[in-house]
């Protein structure tokens, strides 16, 4: 009985503890998933699927990038963008998409050119749009999987080095991959390069970087890497937000009480007054001229 | 009209007169504010003493029950702002002005803050934006950009690598120096945290010491950046106390003076 006592208060308690718990939770668990949503990772991954890739190439490329794909995180957000015409955005960045872009990969031909720039450009248009319209602080990594040169852009392996450091300016991690040892020219000019047949590089290539250093002695540096940090002037950075602002500015709202301008006196709809007075003047001294002129001949 | 319901809400206040939050809110009520409005409003339409009534808005006070306390100021259930564009629109205004600052300071790599840790900040913060329902609250996460700074220098020297001491361990191991916008990214996504982590912790604030439920908080009103690099107290730092510095989460509280504080009493008015 007395057992009873105390077991039916505090299983009522907990019952009316319980809704108000996970009320409480519902909280953090949506604030911590906005703060996730807003610092995820998100990979574009530049698939070449050009004639060169033919055969028994593709199929070897198909099962290393599958292979690669199970090893990242299914919570990245990913976005595939194949070589048909100037480069086409086959599954656009979002979640949940990892699967699908395996499915895709999977089912590619190759029978198109290699235009990597303009795949490279709809990367990167679609960065600057997410970073504008969802968040800017995502860490956003473009992944060329590639056996070869551009063909379609005419500044060729220079293109596709300029687009890259373009890429990277904007603070976009670009990680090319080579296949066949292919695709080379990519090393030293993107972020990372590596090789599709070797798994460790492979994953390097995701690899995450700190941004901070914890203690004194987690980074050795030299008396003269010190004295150069002291001499460093370090250059003005841009804030990630500024750099994603919509290129145009919102314009501002007008006040009924805001009075209308004037139209500009030069304006193509307003009254030429200052042509007139040129045109006037003009005549006024011609005609002048023109009866000094007659004066002296008359005489003369 | 006005000046009536303006005495009204003093006078409670002055004889400590109860208020009923369920004849105010509950809408079936036969003898609430609702229904005795209607009736009011169709009483100054029908005797032609107005053509056409409004009716009154709502002023969301919750009188409680304890009559020493006063008037309470209940917590907006609507959003102040419906965007972030808002609050920045309504920050940047000319009206605007600073009631309040404060600077969170952060370990390295960590972006977590306990509201415990910092109470009287958390109840000023509170105080000011239940006073003031326009107040907007600027958030500014920064990030140190000492190893920044360091990567780019070495990289300035043609270095590839550098040394860093394995986790748990005296030990150093050789890695390839990153590039900078991977320790950009690692900076953006570190500040933006650091600003998130005050917002965090002020709605952890409300459920756990005000017993506010997710209805009754309005977060709408932050504006939460991360500044990454971008804004370093020390520009070059190279002791640990200059790296601390750079390590933080800014908070400014912005009031549109033309907003009439939502919490007036008795003395607002002489």
């Amino acid at each position: 009985m007395n057992v009873m006592k105390f077991f039916i208060p505090l299983l009522a308690a907990l019952l009316l503890a319980g809704p108000a718990t996970q009320a409480q939770d519902a909280t953090a668990d949506a604030l911590t998933r906005e703060r996730e949503e807003q610092t995820g990772t998100a990979i574009t991954i530049l698939f070449d699927n050009s004639g060169s890739m033919k055969g028994e190439k593709l199929q070897q490329a198909k099962s290393a990038f599958s292979a690669w794909l199970k090893t990242v995180p299914a919570e990245y957000k990913f976005s595939l963008i194949t070589f048909e015409g100037k480069g086409q955005l086959t599954v656009p960045l979002g979640e949940k998409t990892r699967d699908l872009i395996a499915q895709r990969v999977a089912k590619l031909n190759a029978n198109t050119s290699t235009p990597i720039c303009g795949a490279l450009r709809i990367a990167r248009e679609q960065i600057e749009k997410r970073r504008r319209e969802v968040t800017p602080y995502e860490r956003h990594v473009v992944l060329i999987f590639t056996d070869g040169q551009e063909t379609a852009d005419p500044r060729g392996e220079n293109g596709v080095r300029a687009d890259i450091a373009a890429l990277r300016a904007q603070t976009v991690e670009v990680v090319g991959v080579g296949f066949h040892g292919q695709g080379d020219y990519m090393n030293g000019v993107a972020t990372r390069f590596a090789l599709a047949n070797n798994e460790q590089e492979l994953m390097q290539g995701l690899a995450k970087v700190d941004a901070e250093i914890g203690g004194v002695d987690d980074l050795l540096v030299s008396p003269e890497d010190l004295a150069a940090l002291k001499r460093y002037q370090a250059p003005a950075v841009q804030p990630i937000s500024a750099s994603a602002a919509p290129v145009t500015a919102e314009a501002e709202p007008v006040s009924a009480d805001t009075p209308s301008q004037a139209p500009p006196a030069s304006g193509k709809k307003g009254f030429p007054l200052n042509w007139i007075i040129i045109a006037v003047a003009a005549w006024f001294i011609l005609r002048t001229l023109s009866n000094v002129g007659k004066k002296a001949k008359r005489n003369r | 009209m006005n000046d009536f319901i303006l005495w009204a809400g003093v006078d409670s206040e002055i004889v400590g007169l109860a208020g009923n939050t369920e004849f105010f809110t509950a809408p079936n009520n036969p003898v609430g504010f609702n229904a005795t409005q209607t009736r009011a409003v169709a009483y100054y339409e029908q005797t032609g003493l107005v053509s056409k009534a409004q009716k009154l808005n709502f002023a969301g006070w919750d009188f409680g029950s304890d009559f020493g306390s006063g008037l309470k100021t209940k917590e907006p259930e609507k959003k102040t702002f419906a965007s972030a564009a808002e609050v920045r629109r309504a920050a940047d205004s000319k009206d605007a002005s600073k009631l309040f600052s404060y600077t969170f300071k952060f370990p390295a790599k960590m972006a977590e803050i306990r509201w415990q840790d910092y109470r009287q900040v958390f109840e000023t913060m509170h105080e000011k934006v239940t006073r003031y329902g326009g107040a907007v609250v600027l958030l500014r996460g920064h990030a140190d950009n000492f190893f920044y700074n360091f990567v780019q220098m070495k990289r300035a020297k043609g270095d590839t690598t550098y040394q860093r001491r394995i986790e748990g361990s005296t030990q150093f191991e050789l890695l390839p120096l990153p590039t900078a916008e991977e320790v950009a990214n690692s900076a953006n996504k570190l500040s933006y945290s650091r600003a998130f982590a005050v917002k965090q912790a002020y709605a952890q604030y409300l459920r756990e010491n005000l017993g506010r439920t997710q209805d009754e908080m309005d977060l709408s009103r932050f504006d939460v950046k991360g500044m990454g690099i971008s804004d370093p107290v020390v520009k070059s730092p190279t002791t640990p106390e200059e790296r601390e510095a750079n390590m933080r989460g800014e908070l400014v509280i912005i009031a549109v003076e033309a907003e009439v504080p939502v919490g007036f009493g008795a003395d607002d008015l002489k």
